[in-house]
């Protein structure tokens, strides 16, 4: 810690978080990304069912259409993009990426970090999965969530993340 | 200097007597607030129901009502105990809320005009985190309230001397004692006031303007022009002139009209919010007082402040004055009460010394800057043209294709003003700090310390990825930062070197 504040670094010594590998999610998440899939479309068509039986016009067929196609296209998208969730932690900060057309990736430093939960669906559930949820102080509500982890996983993730907290505040009073 | 009267918070407090007044008020507005309609309805046929049960009905209404308040203000209590602050609340369902002083981050003192009347301040305690924890003890004297600001946030000395000044200020406005103390004070006065006021707030207000001046012309129209009066009216005025021309005139001085409303409306608003606006500088924290009819006490702690952002427009810079705007930690859920200090018409050495205060450090904007890359321009014209395409599809539907062309102007009107978007916005760095200007008229600039962000997030579309261009955004806890459309490395390079100032130096962000 104390050679950092002299020392002027040149760009290309400074860890690129671009060269991080990233590890996928777990391989059952595909099926809670199948199921969402299928409430999102059953949905559709319970909508376009009711636009069925209240509507006379012959026109109806155009919205009941537009319906189902929307409704396809939100649930299958997901099915599509799921492989580009990825997420890596570092010593000091994680990473989680995502998105097919439009790519992000969000960094959060450790010593910004205010809480973090783990938050598990009844299908999740089920299948022994969870999501971390990584909260900091940034005011849009705009927090990781990593899905797809195995419980276990999720929890020790949450302790390391808790230790490295603790660590790191230790380090800043010292 | 007098000494402060002592207050014991250890013991539940109760709020003043006079804060019934407050109650009573209250009681009355809320009635106002929820029956105006009725009222409204009533007195249109001029009251004359004939059947008095509404009106039991509504005094009925009107003593639940006042009784319950009545009974929320004598159940309420405030104390201190060690280190948490504690409000009791309720009569038979009673509620405690209790909070730890250390994660209070702000407490004010605001004054409703009912509150300037009967001499009381309404005592607002901010808590980071949940915004459910917000409280307000409604109804505390000046003295007590300052006391127990003090109790709440430990800033001793701090504000038990300007009781003196800011009591005196509060009942004559006369000049203010000598102080003696390294205290800095700035002060906006009348003139600027009056300059900001006048210039201050174009857009919004344009936009009001465009949103009612169809319909005012509509009406006018209508009033002015109804079948049997069109000729009669106009003809015994305006013989010589025509009908076009009287339109042309009417419309002319709608529109004149209504700038200097505009301009009148914005500028009585800003001298009733920021009248006697003043600046306390005092140990790293500022003290800012000000209003004429509501007043405002507030205090920003340098540590608490997360963006800080400077507005300019061309008339502005004619005369020197800048628009300040300090946002501090939000808390989270609350955002539709925007938390944010403005500073209404600064000029360059306040300004500096503002900065000054929050930053310890003085700031000079480098000479080199980034900009966003140029396609920018064509994206946005893209963007542009889909209003267009929806108005050309309206006149051709409507079947009056021949007026298509007035898209034309407008179309290069708002070309140019995305253009000179793109000519303001610049990016510099400077050590630990990140400065966007950014703007069409009012040119903002925002200053972003680099330990003060939470998250940062790169973004990159398909469309951009040929080109190598991307987004970054960074979070902050009292707003976002939003670098839109730059070299994508640059801005890897960026992120990657401002992480690890971050996560290296390990700063508090508050």
């Amino acid at each position: 810690m104390s050679d950092f504040e002299n020392n002027t670094i040149s760009l290309d010594e400074i860890p690129q978080y671009e060269a991080v590998d990233f590890t996928h999610l777990h391989k059952d998440y595909v099926k809670i990304v199948r199921m969402n899939a299928l409430i999102t479309i059953l949905i559709g068509i319970v909508i376009a069912t009711a636009l069925f039986f209240i509507f006379n016009e012959p026109e109806k067929y155009y919205f009941i259409g537009g319906v189902l196609l929307l409704s396809i296209i939100i649930g299958c998208f997901p099915l599509i993009t799921y492989k580009k969730k990825q997420y890596a932690f570092r010593k000091h900060d994680v990473l989680y990426k995502k998105g097919l057309i439009f790519k992000s990736t969000n960094i959060v430093p450790y010593i910004r970090l205010q809480h973090v939960v783990i938050k598990q669906g009844w299908y999740a559930k089920r299948l022994g999965l969870a999501v971390l949820g990584l909260h900091t102080a940034a005011s849009d509500s705009v927090d990781v969530a990593i899905p797809g982890l195995t419980l276990e996983e999720a929890e020790r993730w949450k302790s390391f993340l808790l230790n490295r907290l603790q660590e790191l505040e230790d380090e800043a009073n010292a | 200097m007098k000494q402060m009267p002592k207050y014991d918070f250890s013991q539940p407090n109760k709020l003043a007597r006079k804060a019934l007044w407050l109650v009573l008020g209250n009681a009355f507005w809320v009635m106002f607030r929820s029956l105006w309609p009725i009222l409204a309805v009533l007195a249109l046929r001029g009251f004359d129901n004939k059947s008095p049960w509404l009106y039991i009905v509504f005094a009925g209404i009107f003593v639940l009502l006042i009784s319950r308040l009545f009974i929320n203000y004598f159940y309420y209590s405030y104390q201190v105990i060690d280190d948490e602050l504690v409000i009791n609340k309720g009569w038979l369902s009673k509620s405690k809320t209790v909070v730890k002083l250390d994660k209070i981050h702000e407490v004010n003192l605001n004054q409703k005009l009912i509150h300037k009347l009967i001499g009381l301040y309404m005592v607002k305690v901010d808590t980071a985190g949940s915004s459910k924890t917000e409280i307000e003890i409604n109804g505390v004297d000046y003295r007590k309230a300052l006391a127990l600001k003090e109790v709440l946030t430990n800033t001793e000395l701090a504000v038990s001397k300007e009781i003196d000044k800011t009591e005196q200020q509060d009942e004559t406005f006369i000049s203010q004692p000598e102080n003696t103390t390294t205290e800095e004070r700035i002060k906006i006065g009348l003139t600027s006031l009056i300059k900001i006021g006048l210039t201050r707030n174009y857009l919004q207000t344009l936009g009001l303007m465009i949103a009612f001046s169809f319909q005012i012309i509509e009406q006018t129209k209508d009033f002015l022009f109804t079948e049997e009066d069109e000729i009669s009216i106009y003809n015994d005025i305006f013989n010589s002139v025509s009908y076009e021309q009287y339109i042309g005139l009417v419309g002319l001085l709608l529109v004149f009209g209504l700038i200097v409303f505009i301009i009148l409306f914005n500028l009585i608003r800003t001298l009733f919010t920021y009248f006697n606006y003043q600046i306390n500088i005092k140990n790293k924290q500022l003290t800012v007082s000000y209003g004429l009819t509501d007043s405002h006490i507030t205090a920003v702690p340098s540590q608490k402040v997360q963006l800080f952002k400077v507005q300019q427009n061309y008339f502005q810079k004619l005369m020197n004055l800048f628009e300040v705007k300090i946002q501090q930690v939000e808390s989270t859920e609350n955002n539709k009460q925007k938390k944010g200090l403005v500073v209404p018409g600064a000029n360059r050495l306040e300004l500096d010394k503002i900065f000054h205060v929050i930053y310890q450090t003085d700031l000079e904007i480098p000479t080199e800057f980034l900009k966003p890359h140029k396609r920018i321009l064509l994206l946005k014209f893209f963007w542009l043209c889909i209003p267009a395409l929806i108005a050309l599809g309206v006149f051709y539907y409507s079947e009056t294709m021949h007026y298509a062309w007035v898209i034309l102007p407008f179309l290069a009107f708002f070309y140019f003003l995305i253009y000179c978007g793109y000519r303001n916005e610049k990016l510099y760095i400077k050590d630990d700090f990140i400065v966007l200007k950014k703007g069409i008229w009012d040119v903002t600039t925002t200053y972003l310390q680099i330990n003060k962000v939470q998250q940062i997030s790169l973004s990159q579309s398909y469309f951009q990825e040929g080109r190598k261009l991307g987004s970054l955004n960074l979070y902050t806890a009292g707003g976002a930062m939003t670098l839109y459309y730059y070299d994508f490395g640059k801005l890897q390079k960026l992120s990657n070197e401002w992480l690890y100032k971050i996560e290296k130096n390990n700063y508090q962000w508050m």
